[in-house]
């Protein structure tokens, strides 16, 4: 499968802070590539140096085979962004920033009319197009930066989490649109810090954090990276240390919490966890109300790996 | 696609209040008040009129009275004379009709006044200039009778050092210069459009100019389309605020309409890359810059005189190099020049300054903002 982007040993430093540490990354084309990690652990900086941005010190980056630099114009306009702050002209109305934008691609005026009608349809502001983006919600505002990033049907996408501030019926409209996006042939790069988004959407994910690449895979890959392969919860009252201790020796069990309400057991293997735990409850005549059973997470595999939540490095 | 850029910044300045209420409102709304204020000032304070005096007993001097039918004649008129007797030039004496009362007698001539002033003063020096000349002629006719034809002759003659020339028609209002000074500040508002375009077109300075700078526009083409849009926007700007003083409100700016049209040609452009200089120095946000850029522009045109009249006069002679490189003060002087000494060399050497500070301005922004890629964003 041809490479859509290479980046290879990327360093960037802001004077001491080493933003980007001997970063490498491989996309394929058609896929869409989630780019996962918290605030602060260089996604941002990745993509500005994949779109030469940014300065950087070392390393190399390429798209669709050839060198990227400032100068590229024959594969900027294969490229769109969406970035993650709203970029848009306030004196213009919907269509007007749309039709800027894709004319900075397309010459031919007749192609860029259709491909900005397409582009309003797809983000949905039909009925939007004659107002001014002081006008949008924030929701809105975000489909309208979409659709200017787009509009000239670009052949590498790249989403800079797009979905910040976003209501929910806004962000499933965008998370819908870019599985269309890549359905009729655009590679994706995606970048979050929601890993629900991320494991939703993309087909192989990328986890970073300070600088570096931490692991990456398809879901599937990563989940089986870390020792976790599910944790069962129960609520239940009343535990004893010896209850405690029988249930850390059931099979594949590796890790037993108990706060007096909750108990947690997370496995590494086993098909029939449930069963047996439910076995030992009934046998022991111990009375529990819900259970839960989970498979890990992105987080799950980010915490293994860093020892933190996604979320608490925000 | 530069047509493309050209038409979109067009659009876009149209719809910019703030661009639009700085280029356009702002002077005609000075302007308006400037007239309001200084119009007929100095027609009431500073030209000189006749002053009104009475005459009393003028018959009784019948040179004295010749001298007055002299200086009544239109070009030499010093006086409005009211001749009357005693008691009704005292009455308009009282009631300020007059400056002063003359009394002519056939031995001597007393001037009667109750204040002082400029006007009292010109009376009384006419007088002693009269009791002077008089006085000779008098002695000659007695002690040399012959040389009475030649000793009139030379007392007719003015002798003086100094003699006026004008070297226009121009309008010599010293209010006028006001006006100078707010087209001035105009073409330097032009700054505004200068940042913007910097600041918008710049990856490091604004998210649109992050998008703009991975298009496959390119900066150049993109920044020269953008420039040339908002020139032409703020000098026909500046066209209809000079329109608006030069036919509305009718203020004789002593220079021809089309001379202030070029004038305005190269004070915008100034103006334009003034602010397309401070736009690209630095990543300081746009607000700050704007403050910069207005705390600069007003600075340069309160020392050309816009708000204090005598300020340049002070700058010219404390330091009077500030004066020949102020753009503010520049472009008011390629007004007054043209007004009071016709296009000549100083008028030259304004435009010379002003259109070296627009290359060096220019050519300053455009290297400095000339990043291909960012040490940040």
């Amino acid at each position: 499968m041809a490479l859509a982007v290479k980046i290879e040993n990327l360093v960037k430093r802001y004077k001491e802070l080493i933003a980007l540490d001997h970063f490498s990354l491989e996309i394929n084309e058609g896929e869409i590539f989630g780019l996962l990690g918290p605030n602060g652990s260089g996604k941002t900086t990745t993509i500005n140096c994949l779109l030469s941005l940014l300065d950087y010190d070392k390393g190399t980056v390429e798209v669709f085979g050839k060198k990227m630099t400032p100068e590229s114009y024959d594969i900027k306009k294969n490229i769109g962004v969406v970035m993650q702050n709203v970029a848009v002209f306030e004196q213009l109305t919907v269509r007007e920033n749309i039709d800027f934008f894709c004319g900075l691609y397309i010459r031919d005026k007749a192609k860029r009319k259709q491909y900005v009608d397409e582009a309003i349809e797809f983000v949905g502001l039909g009925d939007f197009e004659k107002f001014y983006p002081k006008k949008l919600s924030g929701g809105l505002l975000r489909r309208l930066n979409i659709a200017c990033g787009i509009a000239h049907k670009p052949k590498l996408i790249i989403f800079d989490e797009p979905t910040v501030a976003v209501d929910p019926q806004s962000r499933n409209k965008i998370l819908e649109g870019i599985k269309k996006l890549n359905e009729d042939g655009a590679t994706v790069i995606y970048t979050s810090h929601y890993m629900e988004e991320v494991e939703q959407l993309c087909t192989r994910i990328l986890i970073m954090d300070k600088g570096k690449s931490l692991a990456s895979g398809t879901k599937q890959e990563l989940k089986k990276m870390i020792k976790n392969t599910e944790t069962i919860e129960i609520e239940i009252s009343s535990l004893t240390e010896d209850n405690l201790r029988e249930i850390e020796k059931l099979p594949h069990a590796y890790d037993v919490s108990y706060d007096g309400s909750r108990l947690c057991v997370s496995y590494s293997g086993g098909k029939h966890n449930l069963t047996r735990i439910l076995e030992y409850m009934n046998t022991h005549e111990l009375l529990f109300g819900r259970v839960y059973s989970e498979l890990p997470t992105i987080n799950d595999v980010f915490l293994e790996i860093t020892g933190k939540e996604l979320r608490d490095s925000n | 696609m530069f047509l493309h850029c050209f038409k979109y910044a067009f659009k876009m300045l149209l719809k910019t209040k703030v661009l639009v209420f700085w280029t356009m409102l702002f002077p005609i709304i000075l302007g308006t008040l400037f007239n309001a204020v200084f119009s007929n000032i100095y027609e009431s304070e500073t030209l000189f009129r006749e002053v009104p005096v009475a005459v009393v007993g003028a018959d009784d001097n019948s040179a004295f009275k010749a001298v007055l039918d002299e200086i009544e004649k239109d070009g030499t008129k010093l006086f409005t004379i009211s001749y009357t007797d005693e008691q009704e030039a005292l009455d308009m004496l009282r009631d300020g009709d007059i400056k002063g009362i003359i009394y002519s007698d056939d031995l001597a001539l007393e001037l009667t006044v109750n204040t002082t002033g400029v006007d009292v003063s010109i009376i009384k020096s006419f007088l002693d200039r009269y009791k002077s000349m008089a006085g000779v002629i008098s002695d000659v006719a007695v002690s040399s009778p012959e040389k009475l034809g030649d000793t009139i002759e030379s007392l007719e003659k003015q002798i003086a050092p100094l003699t006026a020339a004008e070297y226009t028609e121009g309008n010599t209002d010293p209010y006028v210069t006001y006006f100078y000074n707010l087209l001035a500040m105009t073409a330097l508002f032009a700054s505004l459009s200068g940042m913007y375009i910097c600041i918008v077109n710049q990856a490091n300075l604004s998210d649109s100019g992050a998008r703009l700078n991975i298009s496959t526009a390119g900066q150049r083409l993109r920044i020269t389309s953008w420039l040339i849009a908002f020139y032409i926007f703020q000098y026909i700007g500046i066209m209809i605020a000079s329109a608006y003083l030069y036919f509305v409100l009718k203020i004789d700016f002593g220079v021809s309409f089309g001379l202030t049209a070029l004038i305005n040609l190269l004070s915008v452009a100034c103006g334009l890359s003034l602010g397309f200089f401070i736009g690209a120095i630095g990543t300081i946000s746009e607000n700050t810059k704007r403050g910069i850029l207005l705390a600069v522009t007003l600075g340069l045109s309160f020392f050309s005189g816009l708000m204090i009249g005598g300020i340049s006069m002070l700058v010219e002679e404390y330091c009077p190099i500030f004066n020949r490189i102020n753009p503010a003060r520049l472009i008011a002087d390629c007004f007054y020049s043209v007004n009071i000494y016709g296009i000549g060399d100083r008028f030259e050497r304004n435009m010379i300054t002003i259109a070296v500070w627009t290359v060096l301005l220019m050519a300053g922004g455009l290297i400095l903002s000339h990043r291909k890629k960012y040490k940040s964003l």
